[in-house]
Order: C-alpha cells, then structure tokens, then sequence
C-alpha cells in the first residue's frame, strides 16, 4: 500500500514540521507572555507561573506612562525622521548620478561602496569607535558634536554604500532613453527631474523610507556609545546591559514590544519590496 | 580616519583626551611655587631656621612623651608622675600651634602669586600637629586617668610626634631635595595630563596582551562552530521545509521567519532572559553563563545559529527552486538512498548560492559583536591566559570587536584602543579579499 506509507509518512513530516517551527518561534511566544504577565518582577520560568500571576496588561500601560520612555520616544521619532529625509536628499541623486554619468574616480568609490557594504558591521562599530574618540577630543577644544541632532548624519552614513548600489541598479533598469530622449527635446533639468525622475523613481523612495526608517529605529549600539538617549538605547542600558531587565522583566519586555511593533509591521509589509530590493543589489 | 590612525601612535586616555585646565593650571603653578621656594634667597634663610624652631619643639616635646612612657612602663602609677611633665608637654605642644602658622605662611602657594589647590606641605601633616596639641592640653589632667587610658594616649601623642619629628627632619636638613622632589613627581602628573605621541609602544603593548590571542582564538573557534551550526540548520530547513511531504509548507516557512522579522533587540532581550542562570532555559539547560565560559560560549552560537539561519534558508530555497521537484520526491520516497541521492544530486545543485551565502555568514561571525554583548557583555570575567604571553585577567568571551569596544567602553585607553581597532581592520580587510577573490572565482 504506498498511498497509505505516503500518508503517514506526510503526517510524521508535517508533525515534525510543525513542531521545529514551533521550538523556533517559541523566544517570541516567551517575550509576549513575559510581557502580558500580571507580576512584573517575575521572570517565567514554567507555565505554572503563567497561571499564578495572570495575564494583564499592567507592564504596557506602565511603559506607555513612564517619562523616560517618553523622551527616548521623542528623540527617536526626531532622528528616524530627519534619517529618512537625509537619506533621501543624500542617496537617491547620488545614486542617480551614479547610474547615469560619468565622472572622475566614479569606479573607485563604487568599488569603494561594494567592499564596504559587504565587509559587515565591524566596520561599522570600528568607525563609530574612532568617531566618538574624535568627538571626544574636539570636545576639548570646546566644540561639542555629541548632540542628539549627530544621529541621523552617523546613521545616514552608515546607509549610504549599500542603499547607494541598490538604487543605483534600480535606476540602471530603467530606460536611460526615456531621460535622453526629454532633454533632447529641449526639456530643462527641472522638468526632468520633476517629471521624469522623480514619478518613475516612486519604488526607490518607498525603500529609502523604509530601510532608513527601520535602521535608525531599530539601532541602539551607537546611541549607546555616544550616551545620547533613543528608545534602543533607553532599552539595551537599562535591561540588556543594566540589572534593571533581570529585576523588571515584565516592564522591559513590555517596552521592547513595544519598540519593536513598528519595526515588525514595517517588516512585514516591506518583505515585497525588500526581497525585490536585495535581489537587485546583489545583482549588482 | 587620519585621526584615529594618528592617535594610534598617543597616550591618550580618559584623563588625557579631555584636558582639564583647571587641573593643568593647578600642578604647573605647584611646579613653579616649589622652584621659586627652592631658589628664592630669602626663603631658603628663613626656612631652615623656622624648622629649627618645629624640630626644637618636637624633640622636646617627644622627650616629655619618652619621660612619661618609661615612668609607666616601670610601674609607676599616673597619679605619682610628677604635674611637671605633663604641665611641659602642654607647654612645648602649645608653641606648636604658632609654628605651624608660620609655616603656612612660609609656603603658601597662593600668597606667592601661584594659585593651586595642591599642597605643598601634605596638609595631614599640618592637621597632626593639631590633633597633637589637643593631646596635650587632654594629658594635662593626665595624673587622673587610669593607666591603661593614660598608656594609650602617651603612646599615640608619641607615635605622632616622631613621625612629624621625621618629616620636618627630613624638609630641615634637606629643603632642596624635597622641593626637587614636588617639582619632579608634578612634572610627571603634568606628562601623564597631556597627550603625547608613544611610537609603536601600542603595538608593542596589543602584541603582548594575553585579551588579545585570546580574543583572536575565541574568534576564530566562533567562525567555526557557528557557520556550521547555522550553515547546517539553514539548508536542512531549507530541504526540509521545501519537501511535499509537510502539510501546510507556507504558513509553517513564513513562522520560520520570525528571527529575521523580530528586531534584534527584542530578540537579544528574550535571549537574556531565557538563557540567564534564573531564567527558564538557562535552570533547563543548567547553564551559569555568568561563570562558566563555554556555556556563554555555546548561547553565543545558539543565539547566532537562530538569528541567521532564516537567511542561509532562503538563499538556499532560492536555489531548491531550481531543483526539478521529482529529484526531491523521489528521494524521499525511495527512503533508503535518501542521502546519497541529497548529496549525489541536490547539494552538487545549489553549491554555488550557497557557498556565497557561507561566505557572507562567515563575515558576520568573524565580527559578532551583538551577540557577546549583549548576552553577557562577553564574559565571564576571569584569568585569560596565552602562551608564552603570560597572564591577565579581563572578559574571557571578548571577540575581536568587542575586545575594541571594551577598550574605548571599559577601559577608556583611546590611544591604545585605536591601536587594537587599526589591527582588527587589517583582519577584516584580509578576510574582504579572500572573499572577493572567492566571488571572482565563482563568477
């Protein structure tokens, strides 16, 4: 009987399935649940304590309320914003200048944006390090640059080689004719970059917005190292670094969840694009 | 970028890299007060002969103590030692008091134009010929007390009167060394103020630091473990999850994910939490990550493991989707060539995706940083030891960028923590190569 083998054989498949996906999806099962328990010192260690403590929704109302929460919102919502609007001016017309002209040393710093892109987040750690001690010193000299208004020129930085190359292929596949043939009828720059540009390029400033925005919303590391104060940052110090996680676990499960629910809804509503997006880089 | 090459080659750290110039202010007016004092004509007359005065003093003060001390240890009780010494012991401890006046007269940075809030003359010293006075003007009534209370004083009204007797010995016979003396050690807190260039005297120290191998072998082992671990996980899933034998393949692959969706901090949060030693998986599993450190070792590559597999699994689906499906049926079905015919006809199919996906990973955990980090900030702390380097204590799991950030972190050595990042990039710019010369060769 091989349709009866192949039967069971599915359900053992899928029951394994099942079940490895489960055990992978479980740190999200456990975070919800630390977050929804009704005593917020308690960390969880068996699903009896589920029970004993109940489930409320005290440890998001506590963070929703705390002013510290507040000000670190507000700093993050100030430097995610002003990262997307630079982001925006520095990359899309440098990539477009990259995609369609030609210029001196143009080889070379793409060259320059590919080894950078793809040689990790060490890089990137080295050259946050080296800033700060560089801040650091002109501190002394009585400038000081460790402001939280220094963000999203760091982080914008940080974008630009990857983010470049990307919309740069995006530009490359669309046709070069179209902005030739409107300048050879005698259009002005203006109209072709409002005209033609700027509509054919919507895609590009949809994943300019989105990958700036979740990149400056979801950082924390460097905002640590220069102590200046963004949600991830307020989160990793007190409960990733600090003892206050271990001892609260319920209120800092609660606030990462929330930190995080915008990110995941932008995750998943961006998968399209950036799947498409990262396909395009590579090729490039 | 120059500048952190340049202050590659410096002293700098916290107390440097920020001059203080009050502090600055503060020893270079002490350095001139103590070399003005030392070559001023006048003081030099008058000094010798003001200390003259204290040491005179202190003798005989110190005599009247000696007196007292050697009558009690004969026998003799409080109440038979004659008023006299006590009454002499006040009187020399009282004169005292305008000595010491005259003395902060005498060096008194301030008054001489070099304001400093540094002293010239150790300010406890000063205070002891206070708390000497008072001393004697307590032992006057001395005749009353008990013995023991009274032995008790005595001894310590001696044991401070003989080291001040040393001290202003020591400024009276030689005024010009210790002066020299304030001069030099001011000279060399100035130095250690201000930022200087070292040479390679950094490179020197990283070569001979046991943090360093130590960090370049947990490293190394950690690019190891890892890209297998996650390598492995991610294209068995991928097989896995791509077979027609699993019910519900879709829902099940985008639960899977979930890591790549969950923002890392979110994700390094319930890992704390979960693998902590009072957390569920940490009692579970029995791990003290805290003390132990290969079980921070193995969360590290656990933790790696589940955040990058959902990459390595998609690459690796990409590629299965190139593989005609009865390939992957038949082997299944077939059951007992299920393996040979995986690794005859499938892995030979997506080689080359994947291998750049392993290159790729390969990247990352030669840089892990978050995940020590953040789990327990690359402990434990305990003896690190390298051969023929000796040893020393620090974070036993510090990888090679986190062993930079804990330079500039913890240890605020800026100039010796350029010098550690300037070599780690040279690593990463090794590895970039090899890769690209990789990427070459597949095309």
């Amino acid at each position: 009987m091989p349709g009866a083998s192949i039967t069971i054989l599915k359900i053992i498949a899928t029951i394994v399935g099942v079940f490895i996906a489960a055990a992978l999806a479980y740190p999200l099962v456990y975070i919800v649940a630390q977050a929804l328990i009704g005593n917020p010192k308690v960390l969880i260690i068996s699903i009896e304590d589920l029970m004993r403590y109940g489930l409320s929704l005290e440890n998001f109302v506590y963070s929703l309320k705390n002013p510290e929460f507040h000000r670190a919102l507000m700093n993050t919502l100030v430097v995610t914003s002003l990262t997307v609007i630079l982001a925006i001016f520095v990359i899309i017309p440098s990539a477009y200048a990259f995609s369609r002209f030609e210029f001196m040393g143009k080889d070379t710093m793409l060259y320059y944006y590919l080894i950078v892109s793809q040689a990790g987040g060490g890089l990137g750690i080295i050259a946050v390090l080296a800033l700060y001690i560089f801040f650091l010193r002109l501190a002394a000299y009585g400038i000081g640059l460790i402001r939280i208004e220094i963000l999203p020129f760091i982080y914008v930085s940080g974008l630009i080689p990857f983010q470049t190359w990307l919309i740069k292929s995006y530009f490359d596949q669309l046709p070069k004719e179209l902005d030739e043939a409107s300048f050879i009828d005698g259009a002005d720059w203006f109209t072709i970059i409002f005209r033609i540009v700027f509509p054919a390029s919507k895609a590009a400033f949809v994943i300019i917005t989105l990958l700036a925005y979740m990149s400056a919303w979801g950082e924390f590391i460097i905002a640590n190292i220069m102590g200046l104060d963004t949600l991830g940052k307020y989160i990793y110090a007190m409960a990733v670094a600090g003892e206050s996680g271990l001892m609260e676990p319920g209120r800092f499960a609660a606030a990462a969840l929330l930190y995080a629910l915008p990110m995941i809804v932008l995750f998943i509503i961006s998968q399209k694009y950036i799947g498409e997006a990262y396909r395009l880089g590579m090729k490039g | 970028m120059v500048f952190s090459i340049g202050i590659a080659f410096t002293n700098a750290d916290q107390w440097n890299i920020l001059p203080a110039q009050e502090k600055i202010g503060n020893y270079t007016n002490l350095l001139k007060c103590a070399t003005y004092l030392r070559d001023s004509p006048e003081h030099r007359a008058k000094a010798p002969q003001l200390l003259g005065d204290i040491e005179n003093n202190l003798n005989q003060t110190l005599n009247y103590f000696i007196n007292i001390k050697n009558m009690l240890d004969e026998g003799v009780e409080p109440i038979d030692i004659p008023q006299t010494y006590f009454d002499g012991l006040y009187r020399s401890a009282r004169k005292l008091s305008r000595v010491k006046l005259s003395i902060s007269e005498l060096f008194n940075c301030s008054a001489l134009g070099y304001p400093t809030n540094l002293e010239l003359i150790p300010s406890d010293k000063l205070e002891k010929i206070d708390s000497l006075i008072t001393l004697s003007s307590i032992l006057v009534n001395g005749r009353f007390m008990n013995k023991e209370e009274l032995y008790d004083r005595v001894l310590v009204g001696y044991n401070i009167t003989m080291d001040l007797a040393n001290f202003f010995g020591k400024l009276e016979h030689d005024y010009e060394g210790y002066m020299n003396e304030v001069i030099s050690s001011s000279q060399s807190k100035l130095e250690d103020l201000q930022m200087r260039f070292v040479g390679f005297e950094n490179f020197q120290r990283l070569f001979k630091d046991p943090r360093f191998y130590n960090s370049l072998y947990k490293t190394m082992l950690f690019v190891l473990t890892s890209v297998t671990l996650k390598m492995g996980a991610g294209v068995l899933l991928a097989i896995f999850y791509s077979s027609e034998l699993v019910m519900g393949r879709k829902a099940l692959r985008a639960l899977l994910m979930i890591p790549w969706a969950m923002p890392f901090l979110l994700s390094a949060l319930t890992w704390k939490f979960l693998f902590s030693p009072n957390g569920q998986l940490g009692q579970l599993l029995g791990l003290e990550i805290n003390v132990r450190e290969w079980d921070a070792f193995l969360v590290y590559n656990l933790f790696e493991m589940w955040l990058a597999y959902p990459f390595v699994m998609t690459v690796t689906q990409g590629a299965l989707r190139g593989v005609p499906k009865e390939v992957i049926e038949a082997s299944y079905v077939d059951g007992a060539g299920v393996f040979t015919r995986l690794k005859e006809i499938i892995l030979p199919l997506i080689a080359k995706p994947v291998s750049l996906a392993a290159v790729l990973t390969t990247g990352a955990s030669l840089q892990a940083f978050l995940v020590p980090l953040t789990i327990n900030s690359a402990g434990p702390i305990g003896e690190i030891c390298a051969p023929y380097v000796g040893c020393t204590s620090g974070y036993k799991n510090e990888m090679l960028i986190v062993f930079g950030y804990h330079r500039v972190m913890i240890d605020k050595e800026y100039g010796y923590a350029a010098t550690t990042y300037l070599v780690i990039l040279a690593i990463i710019l090794l590895y970039v190569t090899i890769y690209f010369k990789l990427l070459k060769k597949t095309g």
